[in-house]
């Protein structure tokens, strides 16, 4: 069985998607990290020449509203559901004063996690696509197929032997994500900011956003929530395209099916809002980060359970159709 | 080649998968908010008992951040300053239960509440500000939804607006009321924005006129054109001249020129 998984992943690496991919990506985040450089200082610049007042003193600033924020605190009249937000402001603002960071400076870390949360629902299912979608189509358009069937393990093995193969190769591509994002946008801002406290924790109840459990992390362990969700995505797109590369027979199809189901899957989310099934299809659960910074709720009675629960159910169905459908076909070629 | 980095793969995709599952449980577990319950937390505005002092002459300002006095010296703002002007003996009382990042509905439930009750009906003076963050939280919509939602949200600013006023009237018929206009710190907003401040005011205005003893204080016209000086290093709240500014327009609309 393992040597059957080593030579699924030999098939992979062979193939060069790999280098595909980490090229791809390498153009998408030195032109993401600087935008963002660019941005920043552009923003800086504006600031400065509107207030007028020379040089950006963000410091002051945060003083300023760090000293409001504790007065409120004082106050015995703030509702009593606002306390927990207002204490966990106080505690990221006397960090950044601490330790001397302006709070806007982008970071290595904070862009990591920007761009995983910005490709999470088309750009990540996209370079999973990518990876994924000739693994069976590719056997049967080349013919290679035969020559894989006829030794003697039976069919679901070598779809399992696949599926595995292509489970580590996602999951190192997430690391590969994970890692050129931070290395790269590291030259253009020299920042790690690793262990800045970022708030997490957002609850809804009754579809208003609730703060009550809202708890400061630090910026690595936060790195590694998001990049766990967008993980779990990836896995659950690797299955789909497995499913797909298995039902048509050929790598253009397959690729085409999915970008057809990812891109109007999206509009669907757009047109179809009101309507309460749209909320079972898979697309409209892909952006899992949204729910950990509490900024998101697309539908009503979507929650982080439910998408996750919601994407799982797809996934095992994937999968449990794939090897029904690849123990039963007829191979002619 | 590959056979050399095959086990080197392989380490590193398990245990990535190991880090990944047990991350996904604890994103799991920390947005189903771990243990901590809402109920749990302390309500401190019942545990907190503050008698007001009785006084000849007592000031109470309500409302959001300009009336807590953010972009002041510490301890002034709109009320101490007032207080300031009219008398310079000091015997005035001020009490000021503002909250920054008020709004409107926020004011509602604030004067709602039994325990700021002897406030209200200690007050002769009332000076109100609010409207500010109803109308800020609309800055980034788009221009075809804001029509639609800047009707709503001064549909609601106005009921609230109401029912803040007819409950101080309800504890207090007697104490002199100011609404404190807003002004408009982005100097150079499209006009279409600027429109919405003005029909803002006028609303607030109707409000006041509605009531004998309820004033409305311009501010727009007295900040418009000195704004790097009237606001803050925020660039959002006044001054302490901005503030000195409200309280002198207070004063000359309450009292006259001597």
């Amino acid at each position: 069985m393992l040597n059957l998984i080593r030579n699924e992943v030999t098939k992979l690496l062979l193939k060069k998607k790999l280098i595909l991919i980490i090229g791809l990506l390498i153009i998408f985040i030195t032109l993401l990290s600087y935008g963002q450089q660019y941005t920043y200082e552009k923003n800086i610049d504006r600031f400065e020449n509107l207030s007028g007042a020379g040089t950006y003193d963000w410091k002051s600033l945060a003083s300023q509203r760090l000293n409001d924020l504790e007065k409120r605190l004082d106050s015995p009249y703030i509702p009593a559901d606002g306390i927990a937000s207002i204490e966990i402001e106080i505690k990221q603002l006397r960090y950044f004063i601490d330790n001397d960071i302006n709070p806007i400076t982008p970071s290595a870390a904070k862009f990591s996690v920007d761009f995983v949360e910005q490709g999470i629902s088309l750009l990540i299912p996209l370079i999973i696509v990518i990876l994924a979608a000739d693994l069976v189509s590719g056997e049967f358009s080349t013919g290679t197929i035969k020559v894989l069937l006829t030794r003697a393990v039976p069919r679901w093995k070598i779809l399992l032997s696949k599926l595995i193969a292509l489970l580590l190769m996602t999951t190192l591509v997430v690391l590969i994500m994970g890692l050129l994002a931070t290395l790269i946008s590291y030259l253009f801002f020299g920042q790690w900011g690793f262990d800045e406290p970022v708030a997490t924790g957002f609850r809804l109840i009754d579809g208003q956003l609730n703060a009550d459990a809202v708890i400061l992390v630090s910026r690595f362990e936060y790195t590694i929530l998001i990049y766990s969700l967008t993980w779990y995505v990836a896995i659950v797109i690797a299955a789909l395209t497995l499913l797909i590369s298995i039902i048509v027979d050929n790598t253009v199809s397959a690729i085409g099916v999915l970008m057809a189901a990812l891109i109007g899957g999206q509009f669907l989310q757009f047109f179809l809002s009101d309507w309460p099934i749209v909320k079972f299809f898979f697309v409209t659960n892909l952006d899992l980060t949204r729910y950990l910074t509490g900024s998101y709720q697309p539908i009503p009675g979507m929650s982080l359970n439910f998408s996750i629960i919601t994407l799982g159910i797809w996934g095992l169905l994937a999968l449990l159709l794939g090897f029904q459908i690849f123990s039963r076909k007829d191979v002619l070629v | 080649m590959i056979k050399k980095i095959w086990p080197l793969i392989l380490i590193v995709s398990v245990a990535l998968i190991l880090v990944f599952v047990t991350g996904l449980i604890i994103a799991i577990a920390i947005t189903n908010g771990g243990d901590k319950n809402p109920e749990t937390l302390p309500n401190p505005a019942e545990t907190i008992e503050t008698e007001p002092v009785s006084a000849a002459n007592s000031i109470l300002v309500l409302g959001d951040s300009i009336g807590f006095g953010v972009g002041d010296e510490p301890d002034k703002g709109i009320g101490k300053r007032y207080a300031a002007l009219i008398d310079p003996d000091n015997t005035i009382t001020v009490a000021n239960l503002s909250v920054s990042g008020a709004i409107s509905a926020d004011l509602a439930a604030l004067v709602a509440a039994p325990e700021n009750a002897a406030f209200i009906s200690a007050a002769d003076l009332v000076i109100i500000s609010i409207g500010g963050n109803d109308l800020s939280r609309l800055q980034y919509q788009d221009a075809l939804s804001l029509d639609v939602t800047f009707q709503e949200t001064l549909n609601r600013y106005q009921e609230s607006l109401e029912a803040t006023i007819s409950r101080i009237r309800a504890l207090n018929p007697e104490a002199q009321i100011a609404l404190i206009g807003l002004y408009n710190p982005y100097p150079d907003q499209d006009p279409q924005k600027s429109q919405k401040l003005f029909e803002w005011n006028y609303q607030t205005q109707l409000i006041a006129a509605a009531d004998n003893k309820t004033a409305y204080i311009p501010t727009d016209e007295a900040f418009k054109y000195h704004l790097q000086t009237y606001l803050a290093t925020d660039q959002f709240h006044p001054s302490s001249i901005g503030y000195q500014v409200i309280a002198e327009t207070l004063d000359r609309i309450l009292n006259g020129i001597d």
